[in-house]
Parts: C-alpha cells; structure tokens; sequence
C-alpha cells in the first residue's frame, strides 16, 4: 500500500512519514530534509504520520486527500497541498509537545556567529519576518520555536518548512517555484532550504527582539533584559515541564542576549533594520 | 491582605527561586507559577528581608544606602514588601 516510507528525527522524537502515492513523497522528504534518517526507524505507536489519497482508502473516497497520526485521521482536505499542510500542522505539534528541550514560539534566524529570536504568537507575522530575515541573508534556524537544551542552554535547531500566507509570498517575492506543493488559496509550505542557507549548528543566543506588527515604519530599540525573561516564558511551550529550571534558563539567556522590541508593518523594512542595527 | 509589621521581615520561603539579570533579581514561585522581576530599588529592599531585619531596619538601611531622608522612602518600601507578602513570595509577619 505505501509508496514511501521514511524515518525523521524532530527535536529528539523518531518519526515515521508515510504515503500512498509517489507523487508526493519527494515533495514530502524535502520539505522535511533536515531531519532525515539514513535509514527507516522501526514504526512506533503514536509517532507514525500518513498521506493517503482517498481512492487508496479502504472505502475509497474519489477526490479526497487525508493526513492520519497513526490510525486517527488529522484532517481531511481535496488537495495534496492541503492535507501535507495538516499533516505538518500534526507533526510539529507532536514534536513540541514531546520534546525535551525547553522551546518558547519564535521565529529563530543568525547573523555574524550569533543567533537571534523573535518571539510572538501564532498569527503575529512571526514566520513572514523569518522568511523576510532570510530573504535578507539572515540563516534560517526556525519559523516556529526557540529551542535550548536546558542542559547546557545550547540552541538547537528546528528548521521545520516555513508555513507562509498567500499575502506573505507575494509580499516576499516567493513564487510557486519555491513551493514543493502548489498552493490551493491558503497557507503554502516553503522548504527551509529553498529560502536560504538553513542553520544546522546554531550560535549561541546573541539577540532577544520582541516584535510588534502593525506599525506605519520599522523602529528598534533596546529595552532591559528582563524583558526578554518575561517573553521567553511567556511564550514558553513547555516550561510548566521544567518548572524552576525554566526559569533560571530563561534568566540566563536574558542575561546573555541583548534585547529589543521592533514595531514594524513591512517585513522587508524590518528585516533591512534588523540587519543594520544586529549585524 | 499582607501588612508589613514591627517584627523581622522574611526570610523567603524556602520553595522560591531567586535569579538575577543584569544585577536586578526576579523571583519565582514554581508552586504558582508566578514570576516577578523586581527592579533596581526593589532589589534592594529583597536582599534585606532576610528574616534578619525589620522594616525599620530596612528603611533606616536603605535611606543611607540612598543618601536619603528615612521619612522619604518609608512608603515606598512598605509599599514594595507589601507587595512581596500579598504575591506570596514573603510569608506574612
């Protein structure tokens, strides 16, 4: 029945991505390139995730596209694009959600040796000013999480393909060349490696940058540390996980990065302001 | 609500975890999940509730610390362990 079987690792969680038909499963191992495994994991319950194209169902729907967790369907959509969106919607929630490392929502970009945050909530622009950073030359380490190991407060990347808005690629100049799946109307996934050049060992945490979208010109000023501790946390996945040791992680990247809020309303501008002010 | 009396203030209690950024302590309470990031001043009224001063200590302390009247800055670090006490990161004297 699978066309394709590979094996991912994400943020320390083995994988398994499958599908039924050929057509998507080159699209699929690019999109998720960065985490490949040599060689295909033994399936594991809860950590299988699948493509099936409806007529391959074992009541065949014509037309239909679905993405599954294991045996539980995770969306059901009338295009490959759509239902690759979902399935990555399901697996990146997994892996935050079984991950060890402490990861707060940010878009996460290097410039000169160090690496810099950009902590928001979903639906802020957050990956459309990712993308802009990286069009502008910025490396591209995540447009989802901050990820530290809280052992050694280490970043570790997570270059997971950026979901961008059809407002964000036209903005951005990404044309439906850089999109392994053509987009249907909604959100199209870029593969990290079709923007820029995708971090694989990222620099110690430099730059905190606290962003704000909605302004007339891109503004960045410097602000006190303890901004950056309240941000982290804030928008900390896990912490409740971690608990006191979240918090002295926090405080200690906040003691090491320098810390900023941009307002912005062009991710270009902003990006071009980040550049000049960081690099 | 809290009040800071006549008696020693503090110490902390034992489950709160303490850091400083850039020489201004935060404060933790895992129990509540309640951080709270004090600023240059407050750190310094923090450092001395210690269980081993009271407030009057505290004030008189921190006017010559600050170069200040004790009558000036009396309110304000009432103010400031009154707060500590009502966000649970002072027992209550």
């Amino acid at each position: 029945m699978w066309a394709a079987q590979d094996s991912y690792d994400i943020l320390g969680t083995t994988v398994r991505i499958q599908s039924t038909a050929l057509e998507v499963a080159d699209a699929v191992r690019e999109l998720l390139s960065p985490f490949a495994l040599p060689r295909p994991a033994p399936a594991r319950p809860r950590n299988t995730f699948s493509l099936v194209r409806g007529e391959d169902l074992v009541h065949p729907r014509e037309g239909e596209f679905r993405a599954y967790r294991d045996c539980r369907s995770v969306g059901s959509a009338t295009t490959w694009s759509l239902a690759a969106s979902q399935l990555m919607a399901a697996l990146n929630r997994h892996a935050i959600e079984s991950t060890d490392l402490f990861a707060a929502h940010a878009g996460v970009v290097d410039l000169d040796g160090g690496t810099i945050a950009l902590p928001a909530d979903s639906g802020r622009g957050k990956s459309t000013l990712t993308a802009a950073c990286v069009l502008e030359g910025f490396g591209y380490v995540s447009d989802e999480a901050l990820c530290v190991d809280p052992n050694t407060g280490g970043v570790v990347p997570y270059p997971k393909p950026l979901a961008l808005a059809g407002w964000s690629r036209d903005r951005l100049g990404i044309g439906e060349t850089h999109l392994p799946f053509p987009p249907t109307g909604g959100e199209g996934l870029v593969p990290a490696g079709r923007l820029g050049i995708v971090i694989d060992r990222p620099h110690p945490l430099a730059d905190v940058v606290i962003a704000e979208f909605g302004h007339d010109e891109a503004a960045l000023k410097e602000v006190p540390a303890s901004e950056a501790m309240y941000a982290l946390l804030h928008y900390s996945f896990n912490h409740y996980k971690l608990g006191g040791r979240a918090f002295r992680l926090a405080a200690e990247l906040a003691n090491q990065a320098r810390v900023w809020r941009l307002s912005y309303g062009d991710p270009i501008e902003a990006a071009s302001v980040l550049r000049e002010t960081l690099g | 609500m809290g009040g800071a009396g006549k008696g020693v203030i503090g110490p902390p209690a034992s489950h709160i975890i303490e850091t400083e950024i850039h020489g201004d302590i935060s404060l933790y309470d895992p129990e509540r999940e309640h951080v709270l990031v004090l600023n240059g001043t407050a750190s310094d009224v923090w450092r001395l509730c210690d269980g081993e001063h009271s407030i009057d200590d505290i004030v008189a302390l921190l006017a010559s610390a600050y170069g200040a009247q004790a009558g000036e800055i009396s309110d304000d670090v009432r103010r400031t362990i009154d707060q500590f006490i009502d966000e649970g990161f002072l027992p209550a004297s």
